[in-house]
């Protein structure tokens, strides 16, 4: 799987469908976390978006929302979605 | 920031927070009697958790959600469900929110996970997490049975231009006329509590191919318990040779946007099924609901064959609000039954977090 071209394509059609919120494609965006500046409802729906670019590169429905929740992790970068999905 | 345990202790900070983002919260009792007084953490003497809060640097909490047990049944098994509710985070933390989300939504040995007040935010956020809408016949159409018909019309007449269907509104309001007739031979036990006969009840339900929340003893005080013993609380019972064969419960509460005295049906169990006992129970509630001078009755859930029942007797839908049942399951037993069956599901408003709002 090329993690970088669905982290990519993502990032791009989630800043397209709306107009509040904007991600920064840098590794060191943090999408979760004190900083982050993103609500919830931006947070899932671009995990959302995520899950459904990995379903159409190779056709595997991925979990990703329960597997970062369940990592218990406080932040989540831009740059740990690679390893959640390399994995 | 850290992530605690909810405690009992936190009630006043739970009120202020909750009350800034305009969500009810209980009464001091009533919110301590969700977990001191749940028949689950009673009976199994197991150390659950009450829910999480947030809390910021100056130990403050921020944000928080509830964690209640719940029990069902289907076919003789017992199915432990947790109910979520009062989910809110200070605007200020909100890219934590989904934080205190997911311990709710991945917590060990539970069957399903289920909030029924879902607004639209929380709704894709349960999807987001893999929960799904139950598929139980039409389980988000509100039905409506109308009393009070000059006021409901009044109503209808003052608010009309702010109505999205008027075609569909205008062929309720003519069933108006031809379908109160609730004539009826009695033979009901009303009260305003529940009695120890409903264990067997329970008992007996649970054998059903039927999926219910607990209608045992100790459940049903505990989810009525601050309506108990008052005119707020309606229980009328069936009996057979002095056996307790089926019941129905009434809430009676103001609807405040639309200055309506209404009874809400929250329970309505049989154990044969018996398509004259449940018309005659219906009968007796819209008889109870007269007399305490409601204008309207409502009803949201309940099986497919009660909704037809309901629909038989004169009750039309009103598609209103949102009345969204979302789970998330982690039983594959389950499975099939939760989302694709719309016949052996018999959830009803009462059966999630709604309970603490009516």
């Amino acid at each position: 799987m090329d993690a970088k071209k669905i982290i990519d394509e993502s990032i791009e059609s989630f800043n397209k469908s709306q107009s509040k919120y904007r991600i920064k494609n840098s590794e060191d965006f943090e999408l979760i976390g004190e900083n982050s500046s993103l609500d919830s409802l931006a947070i899932v729906n671009f995990l959302t978006i995520i899950e459904n670019q990995v379903f159409k590169n190779i056709n595997i429905k991925k979990d990703i929302v329960n597997k970062i929740f369940n990592d218990k992790k406080e932040k989540l970068y831009i740059k740990d979605l690679f390893l959640i999905l390399e994995k | 920031m850290k992530i605690d345990k909810l405690t009992l202790n936190n009630y006043e900070e739970v009120k202020l927070l909750s009350t800034k983002y305009k969500l009810n919260v209980l009464e001091k009792d009533d919110w301590e009697n969700i977990w001191k007084n749940n028949p689950y953490i009673l009976n199994t003497q197991k150390d659950w958790i009450n829910g999480w809060v947030l809390k910021n640097d100056q130990n403050k909490i921020v944000g928080l959600i509830h964690n209640i047990p719940f029990i069902f049944y289907y076919n003789k098994k017992k199915f432990l469900g947790a109910i979520c509710g009062n989910w809110v985070i200070d605007e200020k933390y909100k890219a934590l929110s989904l934080n205190i989300r997911s311990k709710f939504l991945n917590q060990q040995n539970i069957d399903l996970y289920i909030t029924n007040t879902a607004n639209e935010i929380s709704e894709k956020v349960m999807e987001a997490f893999k929960a799904k809408k139950i598929s139980q016949y039409e389980y988000g159409n509100r039905l409506v049975y109308i009393l009070n018909k000059k006021k409901i019309i009044f109503n209808y007449i003052r608010r009309i231009f702010k109505i999205k269907n008027v075609i569909s509104d205008i062929k309720n309001i003519k069933k108006l006329f031809f379908h109160n007739n609730a004539n009826f031979k009695e033979s009901f036990d009303v009260s305003n509590n529940f009695s120890k006969d409903f264990n067997d009840l329970n008992e007996n339900l649970s054998e059903k191919k039927e999926f219910f929340s607990s209608k045992d003893y100790e459940w049903l005080n505990w989810k009525y318990s601050r309506l108990l013993n008052t005119d707020k609380l309606w229980v009328i019972k069936k009996y057979e040779n002095k056996k307790l064969v089926g019941f129905l419960t009434l809430i009676v509460n103001y609807e405040k946007n639309f200055h309506l005295k209404k009874s809400t049906i929250v329970e309505l169990s049989f154990l044969n099924n018996n398509e004259k006992d449940i018309l005659e129970i219906l009968k007796k509630s819209i008889s109870i609901s007269k007399k305490l001078n409601c204008d309207l009755i409502d009803v949201v859930g309940f099986s497919k064959y009660k909704k037809i029942l309901l629909k038989q007797i004169g009750f039309f839908n009103r598609q209103t609000g949102n009345f969204g049942f979302l789970v998330k399951n982690s039983n594959s037993e389950i499975e099939n039954i939760l989302f694709r069956n719309e016949n052996d599901l018999d959830m009803s408003l009462t059966d999630g977090d709604a309970i603490f709002n009516v």
